[in-house]
């Protein structure tokens, strides 16, 4: 579906430039083929990530327990193991081995396959000793969890017992706590702490990939017209800037329908959040919540990203033109591409403690802020100024990216043959 | 419509460690086809860059269809072949030539029914929605003339043109660059192969190591190379073996060349000596003569002779793509 706005008689240059990459591009197979499978390749790896971490080791591990203590806290684990579940499907099968076993034999019934694991319960466990498991399921999470989590009940019944509480008593000391704790949001709709998270942390790394994705796009667009000659015509009938912004906006164009397409998919598909939910993760899933962002963060987000691109497609539009062949431009875009990583790595700290003074450093910083501030935003309320003081940074270093770029573009689209070295593109920086 | 379509005065551009074009002037009358000539490196691309709006120059003005300075409003009246040329690969044929007339101001209605006629004529109709990258070189060498005179531009800027070209396509090119002409439009073309320069030009233009060297029109150029040059070709019947008497250095005259076969001479006077002088040697000495003409220079030679005298060979330094 081509965009034909009405347009005057005689069109701007950049418009028809901006129209022809964004056309051109729709009908590629790469930008159909990205339209289709990353929502694919989306659902399915979270699908096989919840899939294969609800599956497990598959089989129950077979765990052999030696019990060094005299309150008989051996039974009480091996009964907590044998009941814990994951979904229906038992994970831990337990055969008591004798008291003062030798260590080394069990390792060697591991090794020979018939143990998954072994579990010593030192005789003072319940004042503190260390208990201690070996086997071969020990990177499992989900295993460890139900282990430890047997252990600390087995252990926290005995010393109960040891003060003298009966069963009763004990089960009323360790009724749970009713505690729920929830993202506080402009949007007046509250979130668990978990899902904010974790829709903080999809759309900051889609932005990231989408900035990196159609920056490099719209260098291999310059490169191409370098490479394949078309260029000289090209600028005898449009003004480099033309050229630059006509790209620019056009593959951007192009970007925000390939974000649109897969946002509505997103909102069809959480429409139906809840027997999708239910399908693929069990009944118990289907409540799970999601977070809804509000439109004031939605807003935020936009126009971070949309600042991100054109700060880091003028760069590297600059990078096209300085180079005329795909392999000399891929190598010259790495430094750009490392600053984009770094900020990727800064992810973690903002999510951490999003209101940390570092967050907010970090978040002012023209080259990061597209990625992180998003991120902020979905995760806590960002106070006003500080939002206006990274979108003026972020602003003024576009206006001063977009200058040089032009500059170094004017210069670089008619330069063949050799490498541009970083003092000459100063030079034409200097002198476009 | 003014009677000068360019006109350039006082042009200088520099780059970094040369000077691409100095201090040149010029002026392409309308309805002419004009010839920018010289050596590599003589500042040719720069010059027709310059007058595309592609490069600023320096100091100097140029004036293009009477009025406009270099800009947008002139280049949707200028078409432009640059050497460097190429389409873009995955667009189809109809897409790359719509796109491009639309970029020098043609709306996308008018452009259709164009496109389909020059396609057409050139005998490319059935490639007209193939992908530029499955077409021949010598068919995208079509697309590209074509791409220049779609928007029926009053100026039409070659750079190089038959350079690359298969011969077939070089009579492609000669032919509608002499139909644009006849349809009344100015075409200034740069070379550095006289041949086709004396085939094409009405005027021309001669620059060596960035300065112009020679302006003027074709006759003039010739008949002033012919007036300057005094020279005369004689052929007598004759045998063969050495050169007559009547030519032998000396006072009044010099033989410059001589061309072994029968006896056909090429004869340099001195100034001040003329047609008579020789003839009255030739016909004092009994020699019967077969032909005796003044001979005119090739635009060739001319050519040679002024970069010579300017300098030797080509300019050091060549302003090559920038």
């Amino acid at each position: 579906m081509a965009l034909r706005p009405e347009r005057p008689a005689m069109s701007s240059a950049w418009f028809v430039v901006a129209r022809r990459e964004y056309t051109e591009g729709a009908r590629s197979k790469w930008f159909i083929v990205t339209c289709v499978l990353g929502p694919v390749f989306f659902i399915a790896l979270i699908g096989f990530s919840a899939w294969a971490q609800l599956r497990g080791g598959g089989k129950a591990a077979r765990l052999a327990l030696v019990d060094e203590t005299h309150e008989a806290i051996g039974q009480e684990v091996a009964a907590e193991l044998e009941a814990g579940k994951l979904g229906d499907r038992q994970r831990f099968r337990v055969e008591v081995a004798p008291t003062g076993a030798d260590r080394a034999a069990l390792t060697k019934r591991i090794d020979a396959g018939e143990l998954d694991g072994y579990l010593v319960l030192p005789a003072d466990v319940a004042s503190g000793g260390l208990a201690i498991y070996r086997g071969t399921n020990a990177s499992s999470t989900v295993d460890m969890a139900i282990l430890e989590h047997s252990l600390r009940t087995a252990i926290v019944h005995a010393r109960a017992h040891g003060l003298g509480l009966d069963a009763a008593q004990t089960s009323a000391l360790l009724a749970p706590v009713a505690f729920d704790a929830r993202q506080a949001s402009a949007g007046g709709e509250e979130v668990t702490g978990e899902a904010a998270f974790i829709v903080a942390y999809i759309i900051s790394f889609l932005l990231y990939m989408g900035i990196l994705l159609y920056g490099v796009t719209v260098m291999r667009s310059v490169v191409l017209e370098k490479s394949s000659r078309v260029m000289e015509v090209v600028v005898s009938c449009a003004r480099p800037w033309d050229l630059m912004l006509g790209k620019v906006v056009g593959i951007g164009m192009l970007g925000l329908t390939q974000l649109g397409l897969w946002t509505a998919l997103a909102a069809v598909a959480s429409a139906f959040k809840g027997p999708l939910l239910a399908h693929f993760l069990g009944p118990g899933a289907a409540a799970i919540a999601m977070p809804s962002i509000g439109a004031g963060q939605l807003a935020w987000v936009v126009v971070f990203f949309l600042g991100g691109y054109f700060l880091y497609s003028a760069i590297f539009a600059a990078v096209g033109a300085a180079n005329d062949s795909e392999r000399d431009a891929q190598q010259a875009q790495m430094p750009v591409m490392m600053v984009l990583i770094v900020a990727s790595m800064c992810f973690p700290i903002i999510s951490g403690a999003p209101r940390d003074p570092l967050a907010v450093v970090l978040t002012t910083i023209p080259f990061f802020s597209p990625v992180l501030m998003p991120m902020r935003v979905l995760l806590t309320p960002v106070p006003a100024w500080q939002l206006a003081l990274s979108l003026v940074s972020l602003l003024g270093t576009i206006a001063l990216a977009l200058w040089c770029a032009a500059r170094i573009f004017r210069v670089g689209i008619l330069m063949y043959g050799k490498r541009s070295t970083l003092r000459e593109l100063g030079r034409w920086v200097r002198e476009g | 419509m003014p009677d000068t379509v360019v006109e350039l005065r006082g042009v200088t551009k520099r780059f970094a460690a040369h000077v691409a074009v100095r201090d040149l002037s010029l002026s392409v009358p309308r309805g002419v086809i004009y010839g920018l000539l010289g050596p590599n490196g003589a500042g040719k691309t720069t010059s027709i860059r310059m007058i595309n709006d592609i490069v600023k120059p320096d100091t100097g003005t140029i004036t293009l269809f009477g009025s406009l300075a270099p800009g947008r409003a002139a280049q949707r009246r200028i078409g432009y072949l640059p050497e460097e040329r190429g389409l873009y690969p995955k667009m189809t044929v109809r897409r790359v030539l719509t796109f491009l007339a639309e970029l020098r101001g043609l709306d996308r209605a008018e452009v259709a029914p164009k496109v389909t006629r020059w396609l057409e004529r050139l005998e490319l109709g059935k490639w007209m929605d193939a992908k530029v990258e499955s077409l021949s070189k010598g068919m995208q060498q079509k697309v590209q003339f074509i791409a220049t005179v779609l928007h029926e531009p009053d100026l039409l800027i070659l750079d190089e043109p038959f350079s690359g070209l298969d011969p077939l396509n070089a009579d492609v090119l000669r032919d509608i660059v002499r139909e644009q002409k006849h349809a009344g439009r100015t075409i200034l073309f740069s070379t550095h192969l006289m041949e086709h320069a004396e085939q094409l030009c009405d005027a021309l233009c001669i620059l060596a190591r960035s300065e112009r060297v020679l302006e003027g029109s074709l006759v003039d150029v010739k008949t002033r190379a012919r007036d300057a040059r005094n020279a005369y070709r004689v052929e007598i019947a004759r045998e063969g073996g050495a050169p007559p008497a009547a030519l032998a250095t000396g006072p009044g005259m010099v033989v410059t060349r001589l061309t072994g076969r029968g006896g056909a001479f090429d004869v340099e006077l001195e100034p001040g000596r003329g047609t008579g002088d020789l003839l009255r040697k030739l016909v004092d000495a009994g020699e019967e003569i077969v032909r005796f003409e003044r001979s005119v220079p090739t635009l060739h030679e001319i050519f040679v002779d002024h970069v010579r005298r300017h300098g030797d060979g080509p300019a050091a330094g060549e302003a090559g793509d920038v």
